[in-house]
C-alpha cells in the first residue's frame, strides 16, 4: 500500500468536519510529486515561502494539505504533482483521520492525547517538537453492503500553529 | 463556413441517436469546428452546449444500498409539538381487586393511580459541504449521491435507536429472547417463538429477517410440531424461485440485508407494542460560503424517542451459530 494508491480508501481518510478554520491556498505548491495528499502535514521546502513538502517533524508544520487536485483533468490519485497548487488548513478545526495518517499506522488510544507532527507528514502521539492538535476519540462509520462493516476513524481537533499546548 | 455554428443546426435526434443531419449541409469537419468552438467556450450558448455534452457522462455505480428502516415500523409513531409534554401514561399494577366473601362481609375498595413516563429524545444532524468546482467538474450528480449518503446515515441512526429499545426490553423480560443452535434457521426455532407468543395471547404478526437467512433454512417440510403439512405449492414455489418467505404461522416476514443474520425480530401489532415519539420537525437549511467557494447544506432531524410499553408483544430469535 502506498500513499497515492492505497488499497483501502479508509486508511488515508481525511475529512474536515467544520467550517471555521482557514483554508490557505495562496501561492502554495507541492515541490515534488507523490509525497503530499490531503491530510499530510506539510512544511515549507527551502526559503521561497511557497513550495511545500511533507513535514519531517523537525520543522514547524504549516498544517495538513487539503483540496481536490486542480491541475489535472480527472485525476486518478489524490497525491499532488510537482508544482501543483494545494490548500493548507490553518487555525483550529475538527477532522476525522484514517489509520495510515498516523505514524505506526494505528489510531491514538488515549482521549485528549496530544498530537505532534511526525516524519513523512504523518500525525503522531510520540512527543515531538511541534504539537498540532489533540485526539478527541474514535469515530465509527458504518460502510458497505448488508449490515455493513464498522470503520474506526480518529476524531481530532487540529490547532495550527500550536506554539504551546493545544 | 459561418463562424457561428449552432448545435441544433448540425445534429438531429433520429432513432434514439444524435446524428449529423444529412440535409443540414454540414460535414464532420463542421462538427469538429463546433466542438472546438464550445471547448474554447466562445460563441452564443457555448456553455449550454458544453453542459449538453456532459449529460452523456455516466454516474459511478452505487456500491451501497439505500437503507431500509427495519425496526422503526415496530412502533406507533406519535408526533408531538415543540411545546408539548412528551409524557406517556402508564398503567399501574392494581392488586386486591376482588375476593371471595361471606355475604355479610363489607366490600373492600381499591382505587387506581397514575404515573407517566418521559422518554429521552435524541436529535441527529448531518451537513454536506459542496465545493463549487467539484460540482462543475464531476460531471455527474455528486450532490444527489452525497445527500443520499447523508440521509441514509441518519436513517441508520434512528433505526439503531429503535433496535436498542427492542433489545433492551427483550433482554430484560424473561422468555422473550429465544435461541436456537446451529447456523441455519430452523422451523422448530420459529415455531417455538410463535407458540410462546400464542400461549401469552399476544401473537406475533411481523418479523424482520436477513435476506440471506431466508436462503438457509432447515426442517421446513413435514415438521413434527405443526402437523405434517408441507408448504402449499405456491408458497413453496415462491420460496424456491424468489426467496420470498411471506407469511408463516400468521407472521409476515419482511427480509432485507440490514437485519443481522444472527437475529430475527418478531412483533405483534405495532399499536400494541410501544411508541415512536417524534417532537418537532426535520428542517433543512442551505447557505453559501463565498470565502471558501462552497455550498453548505444542513439537515437537523426532529427529536426521536422509542419506548416499548408492552414487553409481551416483541420477541427475538437468536441463531447462536451465526455471527
Amino acid at each position: 500500500m502506498s500513499l497515492c494508491t492505497p488499497t483501502s480508501s479508509e486508511n488515508y481518510y481525511f475529512q474536515v468536519l467544520d467550517n471555521v478554520h482557514t483554508r490557505w491556498g495562496q501561492q502554495l505548491y507541492a515541490t515534488t510529486a507523490d509525497v503530499v495528499r490531503p491530510g499530510i502535514l506539510v512544511m515549507f521546502s527551502g526559503t521561497s515561502g511557497s513550495m511545500t513538502e511533507a513535514c519531517d517533524g523537525d520543522e514547524r508544520p504549516l498544517g495538513p494539505a487539503y483540496g481536490a487536485r486542480e491541475n489535472v483533468y480527472r485525476p486518478m490519485d489524490p497525491c499532488y504533482d510537482a508544482n501543483e497548487p494545494h490548500v493548507v488548513l490553518t487555525g483550529r478545526g475538527h477532522a476525522v483521520l484514517g489509520t495510515s495518517l498516523f505514524t505506526g499506522g494505528s489510531h491514538p488510544n488515549l482521549l485528549n492525547q496530544k498530537l505532534y507532527a511526525g516524519a513523512n507528514g504523518l500525525w503522531t502521539t510520540v512527543a515531538g517538537t511541534y504539537p498540532v492538535g489533540r485526539y478527541l476519540g474514535p469515530y465509527y462509520h458504518t460502510a458497505g453492503a448488508g449490515v455493513g462493516s464498522q470503520v474506526t476513524l480518529s476524531h481530532i481537533e487540529f490547532v495550527i500553529p500550536a506554539f504551546t499546548n493545544p | 463556413m459561418a463562424d457561428n455554428i449552432e448545435l441544433e443546426d448540425v445534429i438531429k435526434f433520429e432513432n434514439g441517436n444524435y446524428v449529423i443531419a444529412s440535409d443540414s449541409g454540414f460535414s464532420v469537419q463542421d462538427v469538429n469546428d463546433l466542438l472546438a468552438q464550445t471547448a474554447a467556450r466562445s460563441g452564443k450558448g457555448a456553455m449550454e452546449q458544453l453542459l449538453a455534452l456532459a449529460t452523456t457522462i455516466v454516474e459511478p455505480i452505487d456500491q451501497a444500498l439505500p437503507y431500509i428502516l427495519t425496526y422503526t415500523p415496530f412502533f406507533t409513531e406519535v408526533p408531538i409539538g415543540d411545546l408539548q409534554d412528551p409524557s406517556i401514561p402508564r398503567e399501574l399494577d392494581i392488586v386486591g381487586l376482588c375476593f371471595e366473601v361471606h355475604p355479610e362481609s363489607e366490600v373492600f375498595f381499591v382505587r387506581p393511580s397514575f404515573r407517566w413516563y418521559r422518554p429521552e429524545l435524541k436529535e441527529f444532524s448531518t451537513g454536506v459541504e459542496m465545493p463549487w468546482k467539484l460540482m462543475q467538474r464531476a460531471g455527474w450528480n455528486v450532490m444527489q449521491r452525497m445527500m443520499l449518503r447523508a440521509t441514509d446515515c441518519i436513517a441508520r441512526q434512528i433505526d439503531a435507536m429503535a433496535r436498542a429499545a427492542l433489545d433492551g426490553t427483550i433482554l430484560a423480560t424473561a422468555g422473550m429472547a429465544s435461541t436456537q443452535a446451529g447456523t441455519t434457521l430452523t422451523k422448530a426455532g420459529v415455531d417455538a417463538v410463535i407458540k410462546a407468543a400464542h400461549i401469552l395471547g399476544f401473537p406475533m404478526v411481523r418479523a424482520a429477517i436477513n435476506s440471506g437467512t431466508v436462503t438457509d433454512m432447515a426442517g421446513w417440510t413435514a415438521g413434527a410440531t405443526l402437523s405434517t403439512i408441507s408448504p402449499p405449492e405456491r408458497e413453496a414455489r415462491e420460496l424456491l424461485q424468489r426467496l420470498y418467505l411471506g407469511n408463516y404461522g400468521g407472521v409476515d416476514f419482511s427480509s432485507n440485508p440490514f437485519v443481522p443474520t444472527r437475529f430475527l425480530y418478531f412483533a405483534g401489532q405495532s399499536n400494541m407494542t410501544g411508541f415512536h415519539i417524534v417532537r418537532g420537525r426535520t428542517r433543512a437549511d442551505s447557505d453559501v460560503d463565498i470565502r471558501k467557494g462552497i455550498d453548505l447544506h444542513a439537515i437537523r432531524t426532529a427529536e426521536h424517542a422509542f419506548t416499548v410499553e408492552n414487553a409481551n408483544n416483541i420477541r427475538r430469535l437468536e441463531i447462536t451459530g451465526l455471527i
